[in-house]
């Protein structure tokens, strides 16, 4: 139904341009829009070099094979990363990396051309939160947050989603044939990594950040508990410790496990991991993570923790 | 489609309630709770559910819905401050709970109801509430109670009007899930939508 409203509103010549993120929300609406009406579709993806590992790989891959949209890939790390050198702040790292996101997603529209319609990946919390709980019409006049569509030109939008939530976004996902760990990824803030480094956010902390999380995700895969634990992540905290590493001493960074279950992400208990599972994770974490000598495990609840440390 | 349209009255669980219709497949919307009731008739839901709310029923500023909902011959289920508005609204009393109750609460359902068919005659239920009903508006009558709360679920079998001052959405209300289907589907006579 909702393919044949979309062709319905874009015509048979209208184009329409999407900002993925690599979210769930995001894929899941170019992948509708892209049944709808093809590679009249164009997704911008800006690759902020803060997600996790192997994530803009399979971006760039489902949306050139799997849907092939017109797809543009914006790689730009160099950018988000010389603009976060020597910040430590949280709410600043956030604004920056909100603000670097506009304006490289500006920079790339504004080399499109002319495109018609501006599609998000709105969901029904999102409109109901903001008092709009009125219309099952799938395209709406703008409320975007930011005015962006409104700066680029835009006075319509696209919101395929925005009678969903966001258990039905992922089954809607799998019905289009999007990859079950795309559409099946645990929450993920839009910062990405850098509000999983404590302090300054370097490429090189990143990437510590990136392949212990790699790690964890995986034991937590094998030992068959991904829909058990709701969300489960490392933090790279800001404390070095003294470790000895084949006879030589170290003064490297310490790894935080966090894993926590909820129904809803408003509380959250810590998950009680069982130990074999922290301890393969612990060693494979300081063994196979060059400059990480120390895991640590988070066991604290919401409140009066939040689940991520940014 | 049919569908159950939802009243917000600012509740914390209103999009649970949403989603609880949805796993129903009864397909279901959130509204402002300021719509009116022609608006409503116009969208032909097949029932209405009041949310909770922060507010007090008794506050001159409390938000009072369109009192021509209880009359589209559609029924009705109120959830908390639904429910206390359903008294107040319909000639019952609402006033402040000697105890408030706020947590896990047993209820002992009192009377046989189309809303409570298939329920235990003592069931765990969720409470977090000031104010109750004290008195049923006329040609209601209560069906369940708890300790501190002696109507803790009232009824107008005759019209399809309920109101429970548990909350059924969540899942520590052990049976709520029984409570939501024979609303959804014995009351509004839904048919399962394709899933």
């Amino acid at each position: 139904m909702a393919i044949r409203q979309i062709r319905e509103e874009v015509g048979e010549s209208g184009t329409v341009l999407l900002a993925l993120s690599g979210g769930v929300d995001s894929s899941v609406a170019a992948a509708l829009i892209y049944r709808a009406i093809g590679n009249r579709l164009t997704c911008v993806f800006v690759d902020h070099g803060l997600l996790r590992k192997g994530e803009s790989d399979q971006v760039c891959h489902v949306f050139s094979q799997l849907f092939p949209v017109r797809f543009v890939r914006a790689d730009a790390a160099g950018k988000f990363f010389a603009d976060l050198k020597g910040v430590t702040d949280p709410e600043e790292k956030r604004h920056i990396i909100g603000r670097d996101f506009i304006e490289v997603f500006r920079e790339e529209a504004s080399k499109l051309g002319k495109l018609d319609y501006f599609a998000q990946g709105t969901i029904y919390p999102d409109v109901i939160e903001s008092g709009q709980g009125t219309s099952a019409a799938v395209i709406k006049s703008h409320h975007n947050v930011g005015g962006l569509p409104k700066e680029l030109g835009f006075t319509e939008l696209i919101e395929p989603l925005r009678m969903l939530f966001k258990d039905e976004v992922r089954v809607l996902g799998e019905a289009l044939g999007l990859p079950k760990e795309l559409v099946w990824r645990q929450p993920f803030p839009g910062p990405g990594l850098a509000i999983r480094v404590i302090g300054e956010v370097t490429p090189e902390k990143v990437q510590i950040v990136r392949d212990s999380d790699a790690i964890f995700r995986e034991e937590i895969a094998k030992a068959g508990l991904e829909r058990q634990v709701n969300q489960y992540f490392t933090v790279l905290t800001g404390v070095h410790s003294v470790g000895v590493m084949g006879d030589e001493r170290t003064y490297d960074y310490t790894v935080a496990l966090r894993a926590v279950t909820t129904d809803d992400f408003m509380t959250a208990d810590w998950a009680r991991l069982p130990y074999d599972l922290i301890a393969a994770v612990s060693s494979r974490i300081v063994n196979e993570v060059a400059h990480a000598s120390r895991v640590v495990l988070d066991v604290t609840s919401k409140p009066p923790s939040s689940i991520e440390w940014e | 489609m049919e569908k159950i349209i939802i009243l917000d009255f600012g509740g914390q669980y209103t999009q649970l309630i949403a989603r609880r219709v949805r796993e129903n497949h009864v397909y279901s919307e959130v509204v402002p709770w300021s719509i009116s009731a022609s608006e409503i008739a116009a969208r032909q839901p097949i029932g209405i559910i009041l949310s909770g709310g922060p507010a007090s029923v008794c506050d001159p500023d409390a938000p009072h819905c369109n009192p021509g909902i209880y009359n589209l011959g559609v029924p009705v289920l109120g959830i908390c401050y639904g429910m206390q508005l359903t008294a107040q609204l319909l000639g019952g009393q609402v006033e402040k709970a000697k105890e408030r109750e706020y947590g896990r609460v047993t209820a002992r359902m009192k009377e046989t109801s189309s809303l409570l068919e298939g329920m235990s005659p003592s069931s765990s239920c969720w409470m977090s509430h000031t104010w109750q009903v004290s008195e049923c508006p006329p040609e209601f009558h209560p069906i369940a109670q708890t300790d501190n709360c002696p109507i803790a679920a009232m009824a107008n079998e005759g019209k399809h009007i309920y109101g429970v001052q548990f909350h059924p959405e969540v899942t520590h209300t052990e049976e709520g899930k029984t409570l939501l289907h024979n609303f959804l589907y014995d009351i509004c006579h839904g048919h399962p939508a394709n899933p």
